[in-house]
Formats: structure tokens, sequence, C-alpha cells
């Protein structure tokens, strides 16, 4: 007997023996737990959601019993009954999965009051909650963890497709859930402390999904009033224990949503004098212009190149992934990973690092392609492979799978069709009547926005030519705006100014767009003169 | 008294490079808008109203919170270096010119132009019913818009105000479109005029001589203008003096000289005038208009047949065609000579307003009545004057490729026309014989309709049904784009037939068919 087990937020899925265990099956998929024991069930690390399926599990003590009822299982002492669907808690990985917690410039400090307050980043993939001691207004923990609707699906789209045949309670359950798990942990040793408030910022489809509402709009209609709308809410209505009330920042349109109006507060650059601009990185790449007079804002298609997804070698951002590389003149690789683990895959900034390594060493050109054999670059390290040309950036004997870490023409392209969507967006948006030169600031956000190299992006395109001091990162600036709207409520205030006052500009109907789009298409684009700095690399290297 | 002007040459016009006036941004324009994000104009913000101006979706009257100084100044900000002349009321009312660029990929071009068909007041009643009724019935359907003429324009042949006020009326009465009236005979054009006021026809024409009458007449009946010479430098100075008496609503017509240098010059002309205007030179900012009806001038053989029409370039010769035209003699009566020779016309004419077409003519006078000689040229304007940053749609129905038969697979694809002419173009390049079952996505391409539900079980349901293919082809069998993988099992459920999920891009379909068909 075969089962299929399926393991989220990974995507991966096995089919093992019977009798196997869940622990078994994730190694053979290279997905790493924690297991000090090594599988004895003796060290209560490999802990595993199981959301979908049955179980047969040896009875243990290192579980709680409210644990037990949130389907936790020890990985090496369970075994499948059925199909499964198993999420991998953020500490039971092995080293730290990265998600963004932190926003720059917020500190952890220690409860002094009894009241507290909870911001939260519901992210299509990634939740993130801060508890706030009210007493001070200061940040007392954090906690994240994956959003456990990832078991119906990677992205929004089909989150709304599920809503329409399996309603909406689902994946409002699993939201409540995987929030509820995070209060939980941050409230984990803490008696006697009440939340008093939650302030939740999330883009258009979680909100909805958050209060029981029917996301099928969101696909229908862009620019919609009621987008823009800040909801209160009981949290003890929505299943979350808490007797105080729940506010939610309120979005500007279907695919810019709170967390971007979030995004916007935490910059600041609503309250100044000069334009700036707002890029939050993902597979939804949002970006906002503007300054305290008026605000647009627009949402590109960027796909998941980024995150890791649809590129042969790509994986996010966690253990063992290859996070920065750099090619020397003899064309070998120096590369680091996530925690100096063995390389497991390449994630989204060492995807732009090595792009833009592989276009200033003559490799690649200026299409994405590589270099003819017949130039005078010749190395090994290109050769034919499945999927036509490939550059080989590990061999097999250093990575954790045996197999060489390969990037191929198409992983190119498929990158390439990412940051064109994201520049796209953003030139675009500049035809509004600011060039980018005129700009006082770009503010980077989101996870991936964290660990950005601010000079291979610009080499390959991602971001504009402008000097590195103009680019500011803000972290996770959603959390960060949720927070702030959880300690004023000015800004509250402020947030529904914001998504009253941001145009919304479509780009699907944009006339520019496309053009800006396709022009995009090029290392680091058709327009070499938009991008001087590259172009004075290539004289004097 | 007639005052004649003195030709001053206009000095600022440019020859050779072209310096670009900068197009205006949204930002721009919001500096000039109150700024209250109050959303009586139907947009959300002040910066969305901005968009939609320069988009020409929005019009500045539609902002109901500016004062009547900062409507102006927003207006003369708006008011596109070449400029919107409206002529016509109600729903037959024409925007003419209000162009920005001098080529169409640019930015766009914004006004078709206007096809209006030449009548005379000696013309037959019969002739002018035939004409009549032949603007009113034409209409052809492409890409999905239906294409059609746009007026008459009554010339007064006679010279007669009595005869042109009767061929007016006669007119009036049996047409409700759009008019134009041509005479430089002042007391024609007022006799005209006082029949139709209440349609606002366009006046032709003012010239060096008549112009102080003309333009009262105008202003009189409040109707746009034609200030019409062949020298740049009299349309200069003509506008100067008109516009100088706080008078805009004009169109310019430079004339047009045919045989082989004439046309040249008449389209350095018009390339000329395009120049000016987007050069900032203020006395050449309206829009062009051309009538071809000239070329039949010498329709009758009194100027020789058409393969000597290169006498006509001569400057004098034109003039007095012109005049001609304008004050009594006929052209394109029920006297010609042959239907050979009124083809040679026909054809001549259709060639030259082509190229009239492509070199800035925002109202095109055409007199043949062919519907030969005017379908390519309703087919140009319409290339010409859609936007070229929007992609067009096919039509949605079932296309062959190669010669299918009944064992023939069937693709599914959207109507986005580049996700139709890529498969199609690949089904082709790789000599596969099938159907191609372009479903109504409202021209948006596969991955987009797919997650915007444009492509649904229910249109693709709808389309089998109306391509009646289930009589073509023996199987039941659909092909869908590996993007729409997703909807498999409802299409399935829809159609009953059975759904094959295809490759992600058409390139592979060749390899596709080879493992599964």
């Amino acid at each position: 007997m075969e089962y299929l087990i399926e393991f989220y937020p990974d995507n991966k899925r096995i089919k093992i023996n019977e009798g196997k265990s869940i622990l078994d099956a994730s190694v053979a998929l290279g997905i790493y737990l924690t297991s000090v024991c090594n599988g004895m069930g003796t060290c209560g690390k490999c802990r595993v959601i199981v959301e979908e399926g049955e179980v047969q599990s040896e009875k243990t003590d290192l579980l709680t019993k409210k644990e037990r009822e949130e389907n936790y299982y020890l990985a090496c002492k369970t075994y499948p009954l059925s199909d499964l669907k198993v999420i991998i808690p953020v500490e039971s990985r092995l080293g730290t999965h990265q998600i963004l917690e932190h926003a720059h410039g917020i500190e952890k400090d220690s409860l002094l009051g009894d009241e507290a307050g909870i911001a939260i980043d519901i992210g299509t993939t990634t939740i993130v909650a801060y508890l706030i001691d009210l007493s001070n207004n200061k940040i007392v923990d954090s906690a994240s963890g994956y959003n456990k609707q990832m078991i119906h699906g990677e992205d929004i789209l089909t989150r709304i497709h599920y809503t329409k045949k399996n309603g909406v309670e689902k994946l409002n359950r699993l939201l409540i859930e995987t929030i509820n798990g995070l209060i939980g942990k941050l409230m984990k040793d803490r008696e006697g402390v009440k939340i008093k408030e939650i302030v939740a910022a999330a883009n258009t489809t979680m909100t909805y999904l958050l209060l029981s509402k029917d996301p099928s709009i969101i696909i229908k209609n862009q620019d919609l009033e009621e987008f823009k709308i800040a909801y209160t809410a009981d949290p003890e209505k929505l299943g979350i224990p808490c007797k105080g009330k729940l506010y939610t920042l309120p979005g500007i349109a279907s695919y810019v949503g709170g967390d971007i109006v979030a995004d916007i507060i935490s910059s600041g650059m609503y309250t100044s004098e000069e334009v700036s601009m707002l890029i939050d990185v993902g597979t939804n790449g949002e970006i906002a212009m503007g300054n305290k007079d008026w605000l647009v804002a627009c949402s590109t298609s960027a796909g998941p190149a980024f995150e890791g997804g649809e590129v042969g070698c790509g994986m996010r951002a966690t253990t063992g992934a290859i996070e920065r590389i750099r090619i020397k003149e003899n064309y070998e690789v120096e590369y680091a990973t996530i925690h100096n683990d063995k390389p497991r895959g390449i994630c989204g900034s060492g995807f732009i690092d090595l792009i833009a390594e592989l276009f200033l060493r003559g490799l690649v050109d200026h299409n994405g392609k590589f270099s003819d054999t017949s130039s005078d670059v010749s190395t090994d390290r290109i050769r034919d492979g499945e999927y036509g040309k490939e550059f080989i950036v590990v061999s097999g004997d250093e990575t954790a799978t045996g197999k060489d870490i390969v990037i191929t023409e198409k992983d190119i392209e498929g990158i390439m069709l990412s940051k064109a969507a994201i520049y796209a967006g953003a030139s675009t948006l500049t035809k509004i009547g600011v060039g980018f030169e005129n700009l006082e600031k770009i503010y980077v956000a989101g996870g991936f926005g964290y660990y950005l190299n601010v000079e291979k992006a610009i080499i390959m395109g991602l971001l504009p030519d402008l000097p590195e001091e103009k680019f500011e990162f803000i972290g996770n600036g959603s959390a960060k705006g949720a927070y702030m709207a959880l300690i004023d409520e000015e800004k509250r205030k402020d947030a529904e100014n914001i998504a009253k006052r941001t145009t919304y500009y479509d780009l699907s109907t944009a006339k520019d767009f496309s053009e800006e789009y396709m022009a995009a298409l090029y290392l680091p684009h058709r327009d070499e003169s938009l991008f001087p700095s590259v172009e004075k690399r290539f004289h004097t290297v | 008294m007639l005052r004649i002007l003195p030709r001053k040459k206009i000095s600022n016009i440019p020859n050779g490079l072209m310096f670009r006036m900068a197009r205006l941004t949204a930002l721009q324009l919001y500096k000039y808008l109150p700024a209250k994000n109050c959303g009586e104009c139907g947009e959300t913000t002040c910066m969305a109203f901005a968009i939609q101006l320069l988009e020409r979706k929005k019009k500045a009257r539609d902002c109901p919170e500016l004062t009547e100084k900062g409507l102006e100044r927003l207006i003369e900000v708006i008011t596109p270096p070449v400029r919107d002349i409206e002529l016509g009321v109600g729903e037959n009312a024409i925007t003419v010119g209000g162009e920005e660029v001098m080529y169409r990929h640019e930015l766009r071009f914004f006004s078709p132009t206007p096809f209006f068909i030449d009548v005379s007041d000696l013309m037959s009643e019969k002739e002018i019913k035939k004409r009549i009724s032949f603007v009113e019935k034409f209409e052809i359907e492409r890409i999905g818009v239906k294409l059609k003429l746009q007026g008459i324009s009554i010339r007064c042949a006679s010279n007669d105000p009595k005869k042109f006020r009767e061929t007016v009326q006669k007119i009036k009465d049996n047409f409700s479109g759009t008019l134009i009236l041509c005479s430089f005979n002042p007391d024609v054009l007022k006799a005209g005029v006082e029949v139709v006021r209440d349609r606002k026809p366009l006046l032709y024409a003012a010239n060096m001589e008549n112009w102080e009458h003309v333009l009262k007449i105008a202003r009189e009946y409040d109707t746009p203008l034609v200030i019409y010479s062949n020298s740049i430098d009299e349309l200069g100075t003509l506008v100067r003096e008109i516009s100088a008496r706080d008078f805009n609503k004009i169109i310019l017509d430079p004339g047009i000289e045919v045989g082989d240098s004439g046309l040249a010059r008449t389209l350095n002309k018009l390339v000329m005038l395009r120049k000016s205007a987007l050069n900032g030179v203020k006395e050449l900012q309206y829009p062009l208009m051309c009538s071809t009806t000239a070329i039949w001038m010498n329709f009758n053989g009194k100027k020789g047949n058409p393969g000597e029409i290169e006498n006509l370039a001569d400057e004098e010769i034109v003039e007095e065609l012109l005049r001609e035209r304008m004050s009594g003699e006929n052209p394109g009566n029920n006297s010609m000579n042959s239907d050979t020779d009124e083809m040679k016309f026909a054809y001549q004419e259709s060639t030259i307003a082509s190229i009239l077409l492509d070199r800035f003519v925002s109202l095109l006078v055409f007199h043949s009545i062919d519907v030969w000689s005017i379908l390519p040229l309703i087919t140009l304007r319409q290339n010409i004057y859609t936007d070229p940053r929007v992609e067009p749609a096919v039509e949605a129905k079932i296309y062959e490729i190669g010669s299918p038969d009944e064992n023939s697979p069937v693709f599914v694809t959207t109507n986005f026309a580049l996700t139709y002419f890529n498969v199609s173009g690949d089904l082709e390049s790789a000599k596969i014989s099938c159907y191609l079952l372009v479903v109504d996505t409202e021209g948006l391409a596969a991955t987009v309709s797919v997650a915007a539900e444009k492509i649904t079980s229910s249109g693709v349901k709808t389309a089998l049904k109306e391509s009646n293919i289930e009589n073509r082809v023996k199987h039941r069998k659909l092909i869908i784009p590996g993007v729409a993988a997703r909807l498999k099992g409802d299409f399935e459920d829809a159609t009953g037939w059975e759904i094959m999920v295809g490759p992600q891009d058409s390139s592979e379909i060749s390899n596709f068919l080879k493992e599964n068909w």
C-alpha cells in the first residue's frame, strides 16, 4: 500500500510505502527536520501538523494536549493510514526557516503591564505576529508561521477558486487556526495578560477570508469602494480567543491590500513633501508612488520566481539556499548559503546575484542567453543539459542532494519575466509625471527585500539605476505598519485616508505597461542608457 | 468692404529636425485640479481624473469644483497641439483633430478622419438621393467595429444662393447627419446655413478675399469654419486675423495638387503643417482637411485625360480648378465619358486619399461612391486610428488550420489577437491540420483569461455549440491550453467532451500531438 504525502509550505509530494514514517518521507524529499534523537521519538523536535488525512501515531508525552488538538505529531513516530497533507512548522525545520519577522527599527523588550495588543501581518504564505506591551507600546515578542491555507493552493487565485467550490469556512478556519497558533505562542507563560486589541494588515483576499467574506468579487473587480473599508470586528466571533476588538487596515484595490497601506504607513512616504516610491517584491509585486498630496498604486504579477517557484533549482529562502553568489574571473563560483548549510538550491536573492554575475562576466548576453561558445568566453561550467544549455553553479559533490545545482536558459528567462514585471510596473507609474531620478527615496519592502543586494538588482534591471543611498529597506513594512496602527489611533485615520486618496492604477489596461514590460525583458533593459552605471562597468571590465 | 491681407511669412516653420513637445503628464494636470477628491466627476480621486483627462475619457468640464478661471487654465493646458474641433450636434457630433504626435507609434492618433461624401447643387435629384442613401446605408463590420461614413458635403456649383438653399433643404429633409456647406460666396453660405443652423454644419471656406464676411456668418450661426489657401503663409495670415477676433473653431484646407510633383508638394505641405503644429506654431495648430473631389475636376475631358494630370501641378491651374469647383463647373455629373474613365478617376481618388490619410488629414471629402474605392480607405482609417497600445481581438469562432478532416484535433484558445496569431502560426508552421476553436475572452490572453475567469466552461460550451464542430469531427476530444489545466474538470462537466490538457506553450503542440494524439 502506498500513500501520497504532501508537504507544505514546500509544496513537495512523495509516495511512500505503508509502514514508513512521515520523517522518512521528508528525508526522501530532501526536507530536513530537526531530529536530535535521530528518529527515536525522544527529542520531540520533529513536530509536524497533519492537516488532512489519517495517521497512526505512537503515544508521546512530548506534545501537550493543546498541541495534539491542533493535530501536531512527531514525524518520526507517525505513520500514514491515508494520503496526507502535512505542514512543517518553522520551528521543526533544521535551522530556522527565514520568515522576515522583523521590520527595521523594532527592538524586542520585556512585558511590563498586563494589557497587550497584537499586530499581525497576514500574508498568503507567511503570517507574522507581534505582541505589544500597551503600557509602553513596545514590541515584546514576535512569532511567525506558515499560513495553513497553503494546503489548498499556494497563490491567491487558487484559494479564491477553492472557496467557490468549498465555501469560505474552511479557509477561514485554517487562517484563524494559524493566527491562534501564533497568539498561543506569544501568550505562552504570560498568564494574566489580556489582549485588548488586534490590528491586522493583510492583502485584500486574506482580509476577506479572515472576516469570512466571500472573496470571489476580488477577481472580478479591481477597483471597488468596498476594498477601501477598514473593518472592526469582534475577535471572539471570528474564533480568536480575545476579548477586545480586531481592526483590519483598509486596502486600495483588489490586488493592493491593507498590507500595502501598512507599508506606506511604515515608510512615512505619505507625509513627505518629496515624491517617493515603494516596491513590495513578492509573487504579486505592489508598487506605490506619491507624497503628502497624492498617491498612486499598482499591482504587477511577478510570478513566484523570486520566491523560488517555477525555477528548476529555485527554493524558498530556507536552510541550504544559496543567497549570495560571486563568479570569479576564472569563472569559479563563490557562494554563501543560509546557515552555511550544504547547498540545496538557490533562493531569490541568490538568483539576482547569479544573473548579475553571469551577465557581468559575459557568460550570458543582453537577452539572457548563454553566450556563443565560439566567443572568447570558455568554461566547462556551461554544458548542454536536458533543457538546453545550462550553467553549473555548484557541482554535485558539494551539494546536499548530491545533484548538480544548475541554472538553465529557461530558468533565466523565468526570472527575467519576473524582474521585468516589477521594473515595468514601477516605470509605468513614473509616467504619472515623476521620473525615477526625481524620487526622493525608493522603499523596498517584502520578506524578500530584506536580503536584496541593491547593486546586483540594478545590474539585472530589477531596480532602477539610482545611487544606493536612494534605496531604503523597510523589511516587513506590513507588520510594522500594523504595529504603528495598533499603538497610534491617528495612524488608523491616516491609513483610511491613504486608502481613500490613493489612486489605483490598473496596469492590465494601462497603455504603457506592455511596452515597458517588453523593454524590460533584457539585461538590464532594452534601453541601456537607462542603466548608465551598468554600461560603465562594461567599459571598465 | 473686403480687406485684402498682405501675405505674411510664417517665420517659425520648422524644417528638418523636429523638436517634439513633451507630452503632458497626469501630475502636471493634477496641479490644475482642486485636489479635493470629491468624487463628483465619477472618479474617486483627482489623480484618477487627471489620468482619465489625459486619456481623453473625461473632459475638463466634468470637474464641478473648478472655478471658471481654473477651468479656462486647465483647458488651455490640455488643448492638444492640433486643436480638437467639434462639428455637428448630438449623436452625430464629430471631433476632428485633437492630435498630439507626428507618428502613431509615439502615442496614438485620437480622432478618426470623418469621411464626407460630395454632393453638388447641380446634381440631379436622383443622384443626390442616391448619394444620401449611400452614406446612410454604408456600414462595414471589421474586427468587431462598425465602420461608417460620417456625413455629406454640399457644394454650391451653381453659385446661386437660391438654388443652393433648395438643395440644402432637400438634403436636410432626407438626411439627419452632419453637413459641410461649400462655397467661397458668403451669400451662398448664408443661404445654406440658415436652413440647417441647428445642425451646426462646417462652413467651407474663408479665403484671402472673403474671410471677413464668412467669419461673420460663422460667428452668427456659431459654426466651425474652414480656412482655405494653398499657401501656408496665407493660411497662417488668415488664422492670425481670425483667431485675433476670438474665433478658434478652425479647420485648415491647404488644397491638393495632383500629378507627380504636385502630389509631392501637397504631402510636403501637410507634413510641414503638422510639424509646425507640434512645434508650437500657434497659427497652424488646427486640424487639416482635404477634398479629393478636385481630382474629378477634369473628368469631362476639358483639362485633358487623367494621364496628363501632371499639368495640374501648376499652382495657378489648381487655384483655378478649385475655384471652378466651388463656383460653377460641375464635375461628376451624369455626363460622364464612359465607365472606364470613371473607374480610372475613382481609382485615382482612392489612391490619393489613402496617401492623404497617412499624412495627417483629419477630415476628408470624397467624391466617388463606389464601394470598392471607399472600402480600402475605411479599412486604412481603422488601422491608423486604433490605439497601438491596445492589442486587438480576433473573432471568436472556429478556424480551420491546414485541411482538417473528421479525425483532426480540436484546439481551444482565446480571442486575444496575439494569442490567436501565435497559436495558429505555430500550428501552421508545424503543418498540423486541425480546428482552432477561438473562445471570446474579451481579448485577454490565455493566462489572464484563466485568472480573470474570462475563459469559462459555459463560454467553451457555447463556442462548441455555435461552431457546430460536433458534426465536423467524429471524436469528442478537446485540447485546452496548458495554462487552463485547472479548468479541465469544469470543461468536461459542462461539455461532455473529453478534455486533454495541451502544452503551456503552443510551440510544443507538435510534440504534444506525437505523444498524445
